[in-house]
């Protein structure tokens, strides 16, 4: 099984013209910031807009199809479950739509259900549901009826940090055992890294690059790419410190990072933390005191210009990014090999649950 | 906790009440408490309320049948002279009953626009029950094609989208989703649509005329009375002004959008 989606659309002013393609059992993350026109691609994908472009899904061109006669399943954004109908039925509505008997399609949506909202009650209104759960429920939605294609739009947009750890298990597998095209849509280049095999970026309607993590991590097709390669990953455990922080205690150093508002304050495995390299600040000589919990020493292992930016890659333990001007690299006089001194706040850190085993 | 209001608003408050409740105490001053009993079993009570009840339920189901198709396309296609049919559409809610009660007749009496089709399949509409039931439906589905479109407005289309990507055809999707979603709106203008058929009074009259047991319903009992003996035509009065309020009360203001 395999995509390959030519869309072109437009919607007001706004224009998208993206190819997309995918081979079976392989997930495609499609990244972007807000406003870049992902939606757009889900919703010309489901056959919802109008589009011009063509849509291949086992070399069967279905872009002339309308919606309900797409094999796809979609979780929307927000779950959009039905209100007025109880979770089993929104997960059985696929089916019924599709003729099957009452009975039969509930026994196969609580089946689908148990595995991948065993919590939640099969009578529980949409309304009475939790952020995360609304999002098991849909997902369930999206799969029951066995499309070919999954797409799943911003799936934990809007759930807080528990609510995220919670889905993600849930994502991985579900993701994992789709026997078909999974197209993840997200904003998050975490949820992207961690969950997708291969990334496209797209931005203001087009798709600026395509690959696998590592490929944009070496060769960045644009800012915006440099900046989600370029972003400092840390894994590890996380241990409280006094003061509201934290210590993520990963396999080459300790970060020192604020305390997630929304998590108890024990001790949690399997920690993201995310650093974006313009909060990194590079100095020459060891800096004074300051409000940065973070001072790393390292040399300089790599200078990467982007325009008026210039990427600086540390040796530190851990290793590091930092993001500073043309102007000060030439004023600090950095140059590869270099000895340096890093430093960040640890607010700076952005926490996330649930990292790959 | 609620605000409190100048006491300005509640002063004219308590006059719009008062607006109400006069007539009402009015009609309770005025009633011949002694004959009562024998009003309320007389042929005409009993006759005009059971005409009322079969015009206004059918009226309230006929202004479902066109008017929910009507406020969806309302709501939701484009095409050129929509501002008119919207016009035309509401068109009922304004003008004087009596007007539409003539309308009625060129279009469906005797030798209306549709008179001689209708007599060929068997339908003689003006001056029967049908007839009283298609006047009072004339100026109510106005009620509902509003109630449908603006419900249409704050529907989340999201939902409908979710369910056309997930196999459901135009149909099922209306049925299952979207009907069910505007039902809280349907509902209310059902109710507001038989209120408005049971006090409906000039085109009933003017189409179907004033024939007791087929076509005189409470309004017109109330109003054949008034000529002849005032004193029934109040207790007739109060027969409706009871069925409404038990109906108002009984839905305590769920489906005009101020539910408690």
């Amino acid at each position: 099984m395999s995509l390959r989606a030519e869309i072109s659309t437009r919607r007001e002013s706004f224009e998208v013209r993206a190819t997309i393609e995918a081979e079976e059992g392989e997930t495609i993350a499609l990244l972007g910031p807000n406003g870049a026109g992902k939606t757009t691609v889900v919703l010309a994908l489901a056959g919802l807009i109008e589009e011009q472009g063509a849509i291949e899904l086992d070399g069967i061109r279905i872009d002339g199809l309308p919606p309900e006669r797409r094999p796809l399943g979609v979780a929307f954004q927000g779950g959009a479950l039905f209100p007025h109908l109880s979770a089993l039925a929104n997960v059985a509505f696929p089916l019924r739509a599709r003729g099957v008997g009452r009975r039969e399609a509930e026994s196969r949506a609580s089946a689908t259900l148990s595995r991948l909202a065993p919590d939640v009650r099969r009578d529980a209104r949409p309304r009475t549901l939790s952020g995360g759960e609304a999002q098991r429920v849909a997902l369930a939605r999206a799969i029951v009826h066995g499309p070919r294609l999954l797409l799943l739009d911003e799936p934990s947009s809007g759930l807080d940090v528990r609510g995220r750890a919670g889905l993600r298990p849930i994502l991985m597998d579900t993701l994992a055992t789709f026997p078909g095209v999974r197209v993840l849509v997200t904003h998050d280049p975490v949820e992207a890294m961690t969950l997708a095999d291969r990334v496209v970026i797209l931005e203001e309607g087009r798709v600026t690059q395509q690959g696998t993590f590592d490929d944009v991590r070496r060769m960045p097709g644009s800012r915006y790419a440099a900046e989600l390669a370029g972003v400092n990953l840390f894994v590890g455990r996380l241990e409280p410190l006094d003061g509201g922080a934290g210590r993520l205690v990963t396999a080459e150093g300790d970060v020192v990072v604020g305390w997630p508002e929304d998590l108890p304050r024990d001790t949690t495995e399997d920690v993201i933390g995310t650093l974006r390299p313009s909060d990194v600040v590079v100095h020459v000589e060891p800096p004074g005191p300051s409000s940065a919990r973070n001072i790393w020493r390292g040399e300089i292992e790599d200078l990467a210009v982007y325009g008026e930016r210039v990427r600086v890659r540390i040796a530190s333990q851990p290793p590091l990014v930092a993001e500073v001007t043309a102007g000060s690299v030439h004023q600090l006089g950095l140059v590869r090999s270099s000895e340096v001194w890093a430093s960040f706040k640890a607010v700076e850190v952005e926490i996330s649950l649930g990292a790959h085993r | 906790m609620r605000r409190r209001l100048p006491a300005v608003v509640v002063a004219f408050a308590a006059l719009g009440a008062a607006f109400v409740l006069l007539p009402v105490a009015g009609l309770l001053a005025r009633a011949p408490w002694e004959r009562t009993g024998e009003l309320l079993t007389s042929d005409v009570a009993i006759e005009g309320a059971r005409v009322s009840l079969i015009v206004s339920l059918g009226a309230a189901a006929l202004s479902l049948l066109v008017g929910v198709p009507l406020g969806l396309l309302l709501g939701r296609a484009s095409f050129p002279g929509l501002t008119v049919l919207r016009a035309l559409a509401l068109l009922p809610l304004v003008l004087p009953p009596v007007v539409a009660g003539i309308g009625l007749l060129t279009a469906f009496g005797r030798r209306g626009l549709l008179g001689g089709p209708a007599r060929a399949l068997g339908l003689e509409l003006p001056f029967t029950t049908a007839g009283a039931a298609i006047a009072a439906a004339f100026v109510s589905f106005p009620f509902i094609v509003l109630a449908v479109e603006s419900g249409l407005r704050s529907l989340d289309t999201r939902l409908e989208d979710a369910a056309a990507s997930l196999g459901a055809s135009k149909w099922y999707v209306l049925r299952k989703v979207t009907l069910p979603l505007l039902a809280p709106q349907i509902a209310a203008g059902a109710v507001l649509a038989w209120a408005r058929a049971l006090g409906e009074f000039g085109a009933t009259i003017t189409f179907a005329g004033n024939f007791r047991g087929e076509t005189q319903t409470m309004p017109l009992a109330v109003f054949e009375a008034l000529q002849s003996d005032p004193g029934a035509a109040t207790v007739l009065s109060l027969v409706l002004v009871v069925l409404s309020l038990a109906v108002l009360i009984a839905l305590r203001g769920r489906f005009v959008g101020v539910g408690s």
